[in-house]
């Protein structure tokens, strides 16, 4: 017989952190996971997936139906797909390329709101639609990455592809479609995605009966991006705190602690060495 | 979501038709090559697994003219953009129809591409196109010059050999409001939306040729591949699962012992001596497989008497195809139960399920497939339901008759042109056609061709009568008309039906029969009565018809008898329905009241009929008619004395209804003979 594994604090916590998640996903309340650097968010979003790859699954592939995972980079992803033997029910993305996925079927209205972008600096795209006689029946592109148009394409930019999904949005039809398609949408480092699109998705979507099923994973101390939408809180989305932290000894996370008391996190091993210096200075 | 509705495009007999699908049971009606098989066969060819060609001999006639107008743009150098314009298609558009506002889609969800709300129907395109740049291929090397009848087999020969290889398959989804809005798909997406299953018309049951016909064995040799599926359902897979591990235990036993008898048959290599034969041994290995112990060694059997049992072939025809058909919805349910991504609709057509079945299980055929399904659907409670559409073409009145007029799609040849030497289909859709029609009536009419077995949906041409006697002796009188006119179009060589309306009902039948664009002959009677509602009496007497037929046709008041037999005949024809009533045999004549006496005026000296004036002949013919019994008058006169000549209203109706034109049997027309390619695939015959 095996001895039970004593787990440490920072495990207990994170089995914690884990248990409500899946009991959000068992109750269809979107949450969102609040996990401070070094607590293993990576870890929860993999254990969140599987455990839908494992619960849904095979009833969401039998209705055509996927569970999408919006990463910040492309190197994220990667390490996500690996994690879950690239089940063909998740699809996992940027969330630039997912966007684009599921807008691009709808040639006609991409055509109809284009000209309302900005396009190039100073030069928005009205004006150069102009110059060629409108849009047309041009096929709008997303592969080369910057803008251009030709006799029978017109290619957008990475900057042109949300705020082009967030008008498709604003169809009630889209939004159906988009929802039956993805009924659950998990989003890493959720504080750096864009601010509009969470604004869009949180008025036609949180608080509204059914599905989408909203799972974000992030931390809005760690927020790098100025368009990122930070902190998110709603009082449909219920908060989970991860209280744990992995990387850092009982010195850094107790002061950690006292910076970000809403946040308190537990260590994995409490007699580990350690100390805290702080350097400071002034004019930088 | 379910297939709301398919356009078929130059395929055969069916240039340019719609067809509505029912949610879930469409019955295709309509008589022979009238295009019923094409619609199937090109929904096959579409969506199959195999890569689907068509060949020259698929098109539309029309489309040969089309080839021939491509060609002469080419030699005109024209654009190539302008010659394909010209070029013909075989086309399917199927239009599904989902829910926007809560969109189940499935695998619909590829071929929506609007975003408007009160669009609820998603479109798929597949195209038999020339693919691209194949233009000038298709017509390099074709000598220049005009096309006469001469170049054109050369031409169409060529064609032949040139289409399957130069034209090719496009699918897409396109915007049903907006064409130019589309986007590119493939068969292989189009299969995971719909899938399509065929029990066709020939199922080899009564074939006693080849071998012993075990088709249900076959049946369920379908049904065990099918549970034995990765995806399958559980309980199924268990017993596939069992039936394998059966197998295996009888392969281990025969590996023991009988491996070891046999072993002994084998003569020794080192026994035959040769060097270096020796070294290793042969050995032997049986295998068995469930599979091949189907097909090869399972029989089904029906249980007889003291523990015998019969063969499958020692069942009847007709019970026989029921359980195949039966059988074979089963496997289709199954099929699609283990489909990993079901897919979002399944069709299934039957054709002919009549085949050998008497009429009385042919009428509750249509009722217990629903009821089939529903208990199917009960295994599987949680799942969402099977997404069936069952399109059933038929030639029995008796399951046509049983389905609701909404559910019937009545497929019409109709000539595309002046001289009737093309054709094409045109499909009649009663729900859309009847819509107008009053309810109680809508009622009357199914009530009236069930219980008469009528079959109406089947003929060229249809007669309404009053009665017997006309029932009884028209056979003769159209006998007597063809022979009367050797040289014109004989009415016995067409397929007519008779139906014994009566004047009270036969207006009601109008709507129908204008619809189904039959030609159709109303015998009736003048029923002359003194005043409306007052009793019977003489024509030159009367004052008002009690005929509810006739008062119908010429609209509302009282209609004078004596006037109506001077209506001139274009104002009993409407549309495709002639009213035929008594008249004059002669001018100034008498005019007989019904059927009897008109047939007693028009042969005045065989029965003696005397009298002074028109109007004591007519009063003398009335009184002998009313000593006769109707149906012993009428039956010596249709059988033992043929002699006498038919009443001028009813063979004036009958040289009517013998001038319209009729579909011919066969259609193949020269020119698809001329072009026919030496072995090239045998196709089905059109139907």
């Amino acid at each position: 017989m095996t001895e039970p594994v004593k787990l440490s604090p920072a495990e207990e916590a994170s089995e914690r952190a884990l248990a409500a998640v899946f009991q959000a996903i068992e109750e269809a309340k979107s949450f969102k996971l609040e996990a401070g650097a070094g607590a293993g968010k990576t870890y929860s979003l993999v254990k969140a997936l599987q455990f839908l790859i494992e619960k849904e699954g095979k009833h969401l592939s039998r209705l055509n139906q996927r569970i999408a995972c919006i990463t910040f980079t492309n190197a994220a992803k990667d390490v996500i797909e690996d994690r879950t033997d690239r089940s063909s029910v998740i699809h996992c993305d940027t969330i630039h390329a997912f966007s684009w996925s599921v807008i691009s079927g709808f040639q006609s209205q991409l055509r109809a709101h284009l000209p309302e972008l900005d396009g190039w600096t100073g030069d928005p795209w009205a004006e150069r639609l102009k110059e060629v006689g409108g849009t047309g029946t041009r096929t709008i592109e997303y592969t080369l990455g910057y803008r251009g148009i030709t006799d029978g394409t017109i290619s957008i930019h990475h900057n042109d592809v949300l705020p082009l999904t967030i008008r498709l949005l604003g169809y009630e039809k889209f939004r159906n479609i988009f929802c039956y398609q993805y009924p659950i949408i998990l989003i890493d480092e959720y504080q750096d995605t864009d601010a509009n699109w969470i604004a869009t998705i949180r008025e036609h979507y949180f608080g509204k009966d059914g599905p989408p099923l909203f799972g974000f994973f992030g931390d809005h101390w760690q927020k790098i991006y100025g368009n990122g939408c930070g902190e998110l809180v709603d009082p449909a989305i219920t908060e989970i705190g991860k209280e744990a932290n992995f990387r850092s000894v009982s010195a850094i996370v107790d002061c950690l602690n006292r910076m970000r008391p809403e946040l308190k996190q537990f260590v994995v091993d409490p007699e580990a060495p350690g100390e805290v210096r702080v350097y400071h200075t002034n004019g930088w | 979501m379910k297939l709301n509705r398919a356009k078929i495009k130059n395929f055969r007999l069916l240039r340019d038709v719609e067809l509505f699908l029912e949610e879930q049971t469409t019955v295709i009606v309509g008589r022979n090559n009238s295009g019923k098989t094409s619609f199937s066969e090109v929904i096959r060819r579409f969506t199959s697994d195999k890569s689907a060609t068509f060949q020259i001999q698929d098109f539309s006639s029309e489309c040969y003219d089309e080839f021939c107008a491509a060609f002469k743009a080419k030699k005109d150098g024209k654009e190539d953009h302008d010659i394909r314009a010209l070029l013909p298609f075989i086309e399917l558009c199927m239009f599904f129809r989902y829910d926007p506002a809560q969109p189940q889609l499935g695998p619909l969800g590829e071929f929506i591409i609007d975003l408007d709300m009160d669009c609820d129907e998603a479109l798929v395109v597949m195209r038999f196109d020339p693919i691209d740049g194949a233009i000038d291929r298709l017509f390099d090397g074709i000598p220049q010059g005009e096309i006469n009848s001469e170049t054109r087999k050369v031409f169409f020969r060529e064609m032949a050999e040139r289409v399957p290889k130069l034209y090719g398959i496009k699918v897409w989804a396109e915007d049903p409001n907006d064409t130019d809005n589309r986007k590119e798909s493939s068969q292989a997406t189009v299969r995971n939306l719909l899938k399509a299953g065929f029990i066709n018309a020939q199922r080899g049951l009564d074939d006693i040729t080849t071998r012993e016909s075990d088709v249900l064995a076959k049946v369920l040799e379908g049904l065990f591949s099918t549970a034995s599926l990765e995806t399958a359902d559980e309980k199924e897979r268990k017993i596939a699962e069992q039936l394998e591990e059966a197998v295996r235990a009888i392969q281990d036993s025969i590996n023991g012992d009988f491996r070891d008898q046999l072993q002994q048959l084998l003569p020794t290599l080192q026994t035959l001596g040769y060097p270096g034969l020796g070294g290793s041994e042969l050995t032997t290995e049986t295998t068995l497989d469930v599979q091949r112990l189907l097909t090869n060694h399972t029989k089904i059997r029906y249980e007889g008497h003291s523990g015998v049992l019969l063969p499958e072939s020692y069942n009847g025809l007709g019970m026989r195809n029921l359980i195949f058909i039966l059988l074979q919805v089963v496997s289709f349910y199954r099929e699609y139960r283990s489909l990993a991504q079901p897919s979002g609709v399944h069709l299934v057509f039957i054709e002919e399920p009549e085949a050998h079945l008497h009429p009385q299980m042919q009428e509750v055929f249509i009722r217990q497939i629903g009821e089939i399904i529903e208990k199917l659907n009960k295994e599987h409670e949680k799942d969402p339901k099977w997404p069936v559409q069952f399109l059933i073409s038929t030639h029995s009145s008796h399951i046509a008759n049983e389905a609701r007029f909404e559910a019937i799609r009545y497929f019409l040849p109709s000539p595309a042109n002046d001289k009737a030497t093309i054709w094409n289909t045109t499909v009649k859709d009663l729900r859309q056609g009847m819509f107008d029609t009053a309810p109680k009536d809508k009622e009357f009419l199914h009530q009236y061709l069930t219980l008469t077995r009528c079959d109406l949906f089947f003929a060229d041409k249809a007669i309404l009568i009053e009665g017997t006697s006309e029932r009884l002796m028209l056979p003769v009188m159209i006998e007597k008309r063809d022979q009367s006119n050797i040289s014109g179009p004989q009415l016995r060589s067409q397929y007519m039906t008779i139906m014994e309306v009566g004047g009270a009902y036969a207006h009601k039948f109008f709507d129908l029969l204008n619809f189904l664009e039959l030609q159709t002959l109303v015998v009736t009677d003048l029923d002359p009565v003194y005043a409306p509602g007052g009793t019977k009496c003489l024509v030159h007497e009367a004052k008002a018809t009690s005929n509810a037929c006739i008062n119908t046709w010429f609209g509302g008041g009282p209609c004078v008898p004596n006037n109506l037999i001077e209506k001139p005949e274009d104002e009993r024809i409407n549309g495709r329905v002639r009213l035929a009533y008594q008249c004059r045999e002669v001018d100034e004549g008498p005019c007989g009241r019904t059927f009897e006496d008109a047939f007693l005026l028009a042969n005045t000296d065989k029965f003696g009929i005397s009298g002074d004036t028109p109007n004591a002949l007519a009063s003398d013919a009335l009184e002998k008619a009313e000593t006769f019994k109707k149906s012993a008058f009428a039956l010596r006169y249709a059988i033992d004395d043929t002699d006498w000549k038919t009443p001028t209203y009813i063979s004036d109706g009958l040289n009517w209804l013998s001038a319209g034109i009729v579909a011919p049997v066969e259609t193949a027309t020269p020119l698809v003979e001329a072009v026919a390619v030496p072995g090239a695939a045998e196709e089905p015959a059109h139907d």
